[in-house]
């Protein structure tokens, strides 16, 4: 622990000047289940975590927000471990747990003492495989997730980003949000719930990530031992269809009871693996990625138009999104707001990019790689998210390929796809002056 | 549920750290280092129960009390200063003003603008963050161990010499001005801030942090000036250091660039201690919503409180333990009323702290899911936990221990905390091994004791048109309607 200061300020200059390497090690088992494992010594914990290729990605009209229900219902019980007992046996040993369902991916996640690594895998692969999706236990949990739907609904901007999604994919089922629509969560059936499951949680569109204070041999061996006897299911079917290119801008007005008013952009961006990807993430960074950035510089700080803005490439299995979301300051309207983001956007796409601001993006990219593997939970979600959205393999070379996007990477996507006929806008609106307080 | 934090030194930080000359500061400080070396090595619980954090103390001479903890899996290091200022030291007509100067430290000092800080942070990947609290308010910094002299100097600089420019000032009130009207449209917000409202009453800490509308307005820079002058010194500052550096290493750091700075005489503040809530207060604010947002609570105990771990452990089995919490298991597994629901002790620091339960229904159910919360805290005094539930809890407290101090933040807020509330060495094992003594009847005594349905303050935002309380355990003449605070 006690080490001279110079020596690992050295050490450390090296590791980053290097590139990080995570040494993960990969499996699949003959049932095509695929393993990941990461050895991290640091403190006495593991985390097993199971991601599951399905989301609401999957879904078509009639069943949105399914992948999610199922979620949900996953802590419901098998005919081994009943309702609740997955979480009562994960806690009783000091663990914790959860799980999150998106557009791409559904993901189950525990962080326990390393010592009771298998009592999370004989959980995982039991309900992986014995879901009971008990009558009495779906008729109440439908109400959960109702609430849930509910408490997004209230919050001041409340649909802005469901609008923004419809609006922007008519065809793909990126249309509705992950969550579903509200007449669907009331309607979807056991028997559609078992179909789902059925479908998707089979060994062949799952991943099981551990990373934590194990030996990776030993805990593969495990791995075996629990999930190697469930079935391969069939092969899974593509989703269709994909997005047709949007022909013009597309743009909504929502008057809610607020006190600020919001504004969200949005543009069709290619999917994680496109080579354009990389370069769309920088010009996010650029754009809003701490105080310095070019939007927050002038639109929250110099002009005072907003009291936050952000932009981001979500990058998603298919085409996803570049978004632009921003709070108005009072008294300022979104269409000043507005009209300050494409002036933004006009000068990136002029290619008036320093080379100290790319430099920025890799430093701020570098320490936030750095900074999430300070917990194993976090270092399984990158693993997890990387490995669903194209490999786990793409990590070690994630640093290395951003050192080579170059300005001109960024003032071009900027220009190919920040275009006007390629936008969606969904503004959010007082309805009435707020009340005097 | 966490809705607001009251996290200031306790009385004997206050006392230590005003009372002593430079010289004899310095001599004493080599004596602190023995005594942490001997404390931290010497507190090696046995067994399961052990989490040892490996810890130095010093105060330097100018009054700032410095911790360090080595730690070396990642580059990386922590960094958390701690004063004892915030919204409660807040003048009546100026509430906001804690929150504002800590908004306004990081930009610009002496010699850099805040332009300049802030591109000197994004360049570094580092982070930077001020916050105030009811009694305490925390700057903290993150960075890559390579970044350390830059980062630190630039730490130094917004600690020590911090501008508060006119026209930062206005564009900080501008933005707070904003964000006051959004929290009063929002549900979440609005059930916390009247809740804390009622809570303290005439209380300073009644305030929102970040004040109001007409308090922010009436703030000047040389009310910040003064704040800054009165409260952000050594002799008021807690600072701990987690990092990828040897102990000496650290020391030398902090000492280097903090030393130099100048103390001041603190001045004696009694603030005066809320009343204990008494009777029951239903307040509800009328919204456009399709939820219930209630928040149950009453005045409870300070976090040095020698029966607060136990407190918290009796919570665990009724609120505090997420899906397998008592509450949990009826409101939402059971009735399916909730999508979140649960309970917590928030320790007090100089003031007491409160209890709170909180959850949120859609507005048909709103009663039946008030009567299933008073009923579950009901049980909780009148019957004793089953031996499965007792055994669950202790295996939880001691087996969540490493999760408790796995990222060097964690780390250095397990030693803040330390510091701020006065704890002994190795609290986290000490607390562990009173709660493994616990007992049903031990539990029963504590829920009789620390659980309140009698004296208690229940915010509501709802929509009263489509509100109907008549089924719920409230007395009809304790409801008022107010507007959102």
């Amino acid at each position: 622990m006690l080490l001279v200061t110079s020596l690992i300020i050295g050490c450390s200059l090296g590791w980053a000047e290097e590139g990080f390497h995570l040494d993960i090690k990969e499996w699949r088992l003959e049932n095509g289940l695929q393993v990941l494992i990461l050895e991290d010594h640091a403190v006495p914990l593991v985390t097993v975590q199971v991601w599951y290729r399905v989301g609401s990605r999957n879904e078509r009209p009639g069943i949105t927000g399914i992948s999610h229900f199922l979620e949900h219902m996953m802590f419901k019980g098998t005919p081994k471990y009943g309702p609740g007992l997955y979480t009562q046996l994960i806690q009783r040993y000091g663990g914790t747990q959860n799980a999150f369902t998106s557009n791409d991916m559904t993901a189950y996640y525990s962080v326990l003492p390393s010592a009771r690594l298998e009592l999370a895998l004989d959980l995982e692969a039991d309900r992986m495989a014995h879901l009971l999706l008990e009558p009495n236990e779906l008729k109440a949990e439908r109400e959960v997730v109702k609430e849930e739907r509910r408490l997004r609904e209230n919050t001041p901007t409340g649909p802005m980003y469901e609008v923004l999604d419809a609006l922007a994919y008519k065809a793909h089922s990126y249309h509705w949000p992950t969550i579903g629509w509200m007449s669907d969560i009331e309607a979807i059936t056991r028997e559609e719930l078992e179909a789902h499951y059925k479908t998707y949680y089979v060994p062949n569109n799952a991943t099981v990530i551990i990373v934590g204070d194990v030996d990776a041999s030993q805990t593969m061996a495990a791995v075996r031992r629990y999930f190697e006897s469930l079935p391969q299911g069939p092969p899974l079917s593509p989703v269709r269809p994909p997005e047709p290119p949007q022909l013009g801008e597309h743009r909504a007005e929502i008057p809610r009871p607020t006190a600020l008013a919001a504004l969200a952009m949005a543009y069709h961006i290619p999917a994680f693996e496109h080579a354009d990807a990389l370069p769309l993430e920088v010009l996010g960074q650029i754009l809003s990625q701490g105080q310095s950035s070019r939007l927050y510089r002038d639109l929250v700080y110099e002009r005072q138009l907003a009291t936050s803005i952000s932009a981001n490439a979500d990058l998603r299995i298919d085409p996803g999104l570049f978004t632009i979301v921003s709070m108005v300051q009072a008294g300022k309207t979104p269409a000043e707001v507005e009209a300050a983001v494409y002036e933004q956007i006009e000068q990136v796409t002029a290619e008036s990019i320093a080379d100290r601001e790319l430099e920025k993006a890799i430093n701020q990219a570098l320490s936030g790689f750095v900074f999430r593997q300070d917990s194993i939970q976090q270092q399984g979600f990158t693993i997890g998210s990387f490995h669903i959205l194209q490999s786990y393999k793409v990590i070690n070379e994630y640093i290395e390929r951003l050192r080579h996007v170059t300005k001109q990477d960024v003032a071009r996507v900027a220009r190919t796809y920040l275009t006007k006929t390629n936008r969606t806008v969904v503004t959010i609106v007082p309805m009435s002056p707020p009340k005097a307080g | 549920m966490g809705v607001m934090t009251d996290n200031a030194a306790d009385a004997h930080f206050d006392a230590t750290m005003t009372s002593r000359a430079p010289r004899l500061v310095r001599y004493l400080s080599l004596v602190a280092i023995l005594l942490a070396l001997t404390n931290g090595r010497a507190a090696l619980a046995a067994e399961t129960m052990a989490l040892h954090i490996p810890s130095q103390t010093m105060v330097l001479p100018n009054g700032l009390t410095v911790v360090v903890s080595p730690k070396d899996k990642l580059p990386i290091a922590a960094i958390s200063v701690r004063f004892k200022a915030g919204s409660a030291y807040d003048p009546e007509e100026k509430a906001g003003l804690s929150d504002m100067t800590a908004r306004l430290l990081d930009k610009g000092t002496t010699t850099r603008t805040a332009t300049a800080i802030a591109e000197e942070l994004d360049f570094l990947g580092a982070r930077l963050d001020a916050t105030a609290g009811g009694t305490g308010s925390t700057v903290s910094l993150s960075l890559l161990a390579k970044d350390i002299d830059r980062g630190l100097s630039l730490f130094a600089d917004v600690l020590q010499d911090s501008r508060f420019e006119a026209a930062e000032l206005e564009r900080e009130r501008t933005s707070m001005l904003s964000q006051i009207q959004q929290r009063r449209v929002n549900p979440r917000q609005v059930v916390s801030e009247v809740f804390r409202e009622v809570l303290y009453g005439e209380h300073p800490l009644h305030r929102p942090i970040s004040g109001y509308a007409s308090t922010v307005s009436q703030i000047t820079r040389d009310d910040v000036l003064a704040f800054y002058q009165r409260f952000y010194v050594p002799n008021n500052a807690i600072i701990v250091m987690v990092g990828d550096f040897s102990e000496t290493r650290m020391l030398e750091l902090i000492e280097r660039v903090l030393g130099g700075w100048q103390a001041r005489p603190l001045d004696q503040i009694t603030l005066p201690q809320p009343s204990p809530t008494q009777g029951k207060q239903v307040r509800i604010v009328d919204m456009d919503v399709n939820q219930s947002y209630v928040q149950f609570g009453y005045l409870s105990v300070r976090r040095a409180d020698p029966e607060f771990a136990a407190i918290r452990a009796m919570n665990y089995i009724l609120g505090g333990g997420g899906f397998v919490s008592r509450l949990t298991r009826s409101i939402r597994e059971e009735q399916g009323l909730a999508y979140s629901v649960s309970s917590d002790f928030v320790g007090g620091s100089q003031f007491p702290g409160f209890f709170s339960a909180g959850l949120q229904t859609k507005i048909d159910t709103t009663s039946q899911a008030l009567k299933s919360l008073f009923a579950v805290i009901d049980r909780m005094k009148q019957t004793l936990v089953s031996a499965d539930e007792l055994t669950d809890m202790k295996l939880y407290y001691e087996g969540s221990l490493p999760r408790r101090a796995e990222s060097y933040g964690q780390v250095a807020g397990l030693l803040v905390d330390r510091e701020f509330f006065g704890l002994p060495d190795s609290y986290w094992e000490l607390d562990i091994r009173h709660i493994q003594q616990l007992t049903p009847q031990e539990i029963q005594r504590l829920a009789q004791r620390y659980l309140e349905a009698d004296n208690f303050v229940l915010a509501l935002v709802s929509k009263r048109q489509q509100l109907d309380l008549a089924d719920a355990p409230i007395p009809p003449e304790t409801i008022r309607y107010v507007p959102a605070p």
